[in-house]
């Protein structure tokens, strides 16, 4: 495998023919190669059996490098090639050296990676034109996803959604494509600031406020109360200080009250996508939990 | 089932058709031959008593794209316990050479294995990888072996966390090497009740073990 990808990224002009690099190999679903170039740069290289359903993710992440790189410029890697081979497909983008962050220094970034970080949230700069089509599938997504819900939790959430009229809501939102996957770990610090990755699952749901609620949530470590603090400071309307996510949520203009139940939604849309892309029982379980959590204060 | 020989040969010879594997048990080489029916798989054990006339055999027969020689631990019975592992490797190097294709690759282990349940034997493998192991004297030994059997293209690479199931390869880069400790190291590990993982986690946090005590990979290719 090294051999075809040093192979490639030579005759790309990508890698000195010298052998003057150093490569940083992780083995996983993707195997990851970091090349390390003269003079400071670098080249990550992700790899997939081609045909597999590995590289269809990586096709579909090239794709939205593409796409996003040009709105929201240093909050994610530059794609700079992808090879679809008879063995393999080879995505290739800028490498960066990147280090893990918490909530808390995410919530207080400022300058232009603060206000990034809001346009990325808010997304209005996605929304989709055709609104009629996605959002009558907003309410069939999410009564799939309840279904896939424990027993007891899916009875609750169904009588939820009628009770709080979740359907008529959802109708009110434009549909604006969503990372996808904006956990905790998704996010990292670089020299030059924050940067989003693995952006495999872009897309893959269109009801705003999703990465908002999964990066919270994951945030939080799953924790109703670490959440609900937030969610207040979000909505205490502390004059002089503006929250980082306060503009977020008023261009979705709902109350608390309905934050929350989207919230609600988000964390029952992701449990349907952990679930179907077979994710550990870890995470599939944080979200039931805190589903219980939240929804034992709902009133009935 | 995965193994090491299988990630090596997925890593580095996904394309090689011809294989040879000398270690010093037969365990992994099984796994990775139901795996890769489709490719040439020589081995040799060289616990065995036959080795060296079974290796030669080997050699005279046919020439591989991809040699791989698996750590010789030093707990061997044909060496003394005290000798360096690539002391062994000169007698190899030899016949390595004669069956090494064009465009060929070696890839060497070089491990250090660690019982860091016991604190005697972490300074034992602390004393042992500063003398020998991590020192540039050990790598320019190696460097010059591989060399010598016709490689001019040489790396090396630190296997995390060990050899049966690492899944991280560092080539040396100091930068790359700190930014993964920074990611994966550091005492906010969670502290472990039993007290025979306390050094575990004291080498772990401090880095120690990827640093001071490493498994290394060496990769040449001709």
């Amino acid at each position: 495998m090294i051999t075809t990808i040093t192979g490639y990224l030579t005759e790309k002009g990508l890698l000195p023919d010298d052998y003057n690099y150093d490569v940083n190999i992780f083995m996983g679903r993707n195997n990851f190669f970091h090349f390390f170039l003269p003079k400071g740069k670098s080249l990550a290289v992700k790899v997939a059996d081609s045909k597999s359903d590995c590289a269809k993710s990586l096709i579909k992440e090239y794709g939205a490098l593409q796409e996003n790189h040009p709105r929201y410029r240093e909050l994610l890697p530059h794609g700079i090639a992808l090879e679809e081979g008879r063995e393999f497909t080879i995505m290739v983008t800028e490498g960066m050296i990147i280090s893990s962050i918490t909530l808390d220094e995410i919530l207080s970034v400022s300058g232009t990676q603060r206000d990034l970080m809001q346009k990325f949230l808010c997304g209005e700069d996605r929304i989709l034109p055709d609104e009629g089509i996605a959002l009558r599938s907003f309410t069939e997504v999410l009564e799939t996803a309840i279904e896939m819900l424990p027993r007891e939790l899916c009875q609750k959430y169904k009588k939820v959604m009628t009770d709080r009229k979740w359907g008529e809501f959802l109708r009110k939102l434009p549909a604006i494509p969503q990372h996808g996957d904006l956990a905790i770990n998704n996010i990292g610090k670089t020299d030059n600031g924050l940067v989003i990755f693995d952006w495999e699952d872009y897309g893959y749901v269109t009801i705003p406020g999703f990465d908002l609620c999964v990066l919270l949530v994951s945030g939080c470590q799953f924790n109703k109360y670490k959440l609900t603090g937030i969610i207040n400071d979000i909505y205490s309307g502390d004059e002089g200080h503006c929250h980082i996510l306060t503009p977020v949520v008023n261009t979705l203009r709902i109350d608390q009250q309905h934050f929350t139940d989207l919230v609600s939604i988000h964390l029952i849309l992701f449990h349907k996508l952990k679930y179907d892309l077979g994710y550990g029982h870890d995470v599939i379980e944080n979200c039931q939990s805190l589903l219980q959590a939240l929804h034992t204060e709902r009133p009935a | 089932m995965e193994n090491y020989f299988l990630k090596i040969i997925q890593l580095f010879g996904h394309t090689a058709s011809r294989i040879l594997i000398i270690s010093g048990n037969d365990a992994a080489f099984n796994v990775c031959l139901e795996s890769c029916s489709e490719k040439l798989i020589s081995h040799v054990n060289l616990e065995q008593t036959n080795a060296i006339s079974l290796l030669k055999g080997y050699v005279q027969e046919e020439s591989y794209d991809l040699v791989i020689l698996d750590r010789l631990r030093d707990k061997s019975n044909k060496i003394p316990r005290d000798f360096p592992t690539f002391l062994r490797w000169e007698n190899l190097g030899e016949l390595i050479k004669k069956s090494l294709a064009s465009h060929g690759q070696v890839i060497c282990l070089a491990d250090n294995k660690l019982n860091l349940r016991r604190p005697i034997t972490c300074i034992n493998s602390l004393f042992n990888a500063l003398l020998r192991r991590n020192t540039s004297p050990f790598s320019r030994y190696y460097a010059t072996q591989i060399k010598a059997i016709g490689c001019s293209h040489i790396k090396r690479f630190h296997l995390i966390p060990d050899i049966e199931n690492f899944n991280h390869l560092i080539s040396d880069n100091r930068r790359a090497t700190l930014a993964f400790m920074r990611k994966s190291r550091g005492f906010t590990r969670a502290f472990p009740k039993n007290p025979k993982e306390w050094p575990k986690w004291l080498f772990v946090s401090l880095g120690v073990d990827s640093w001071l005590v490493p498994t290394h990979l060496f990769w040449g290719r001709k």
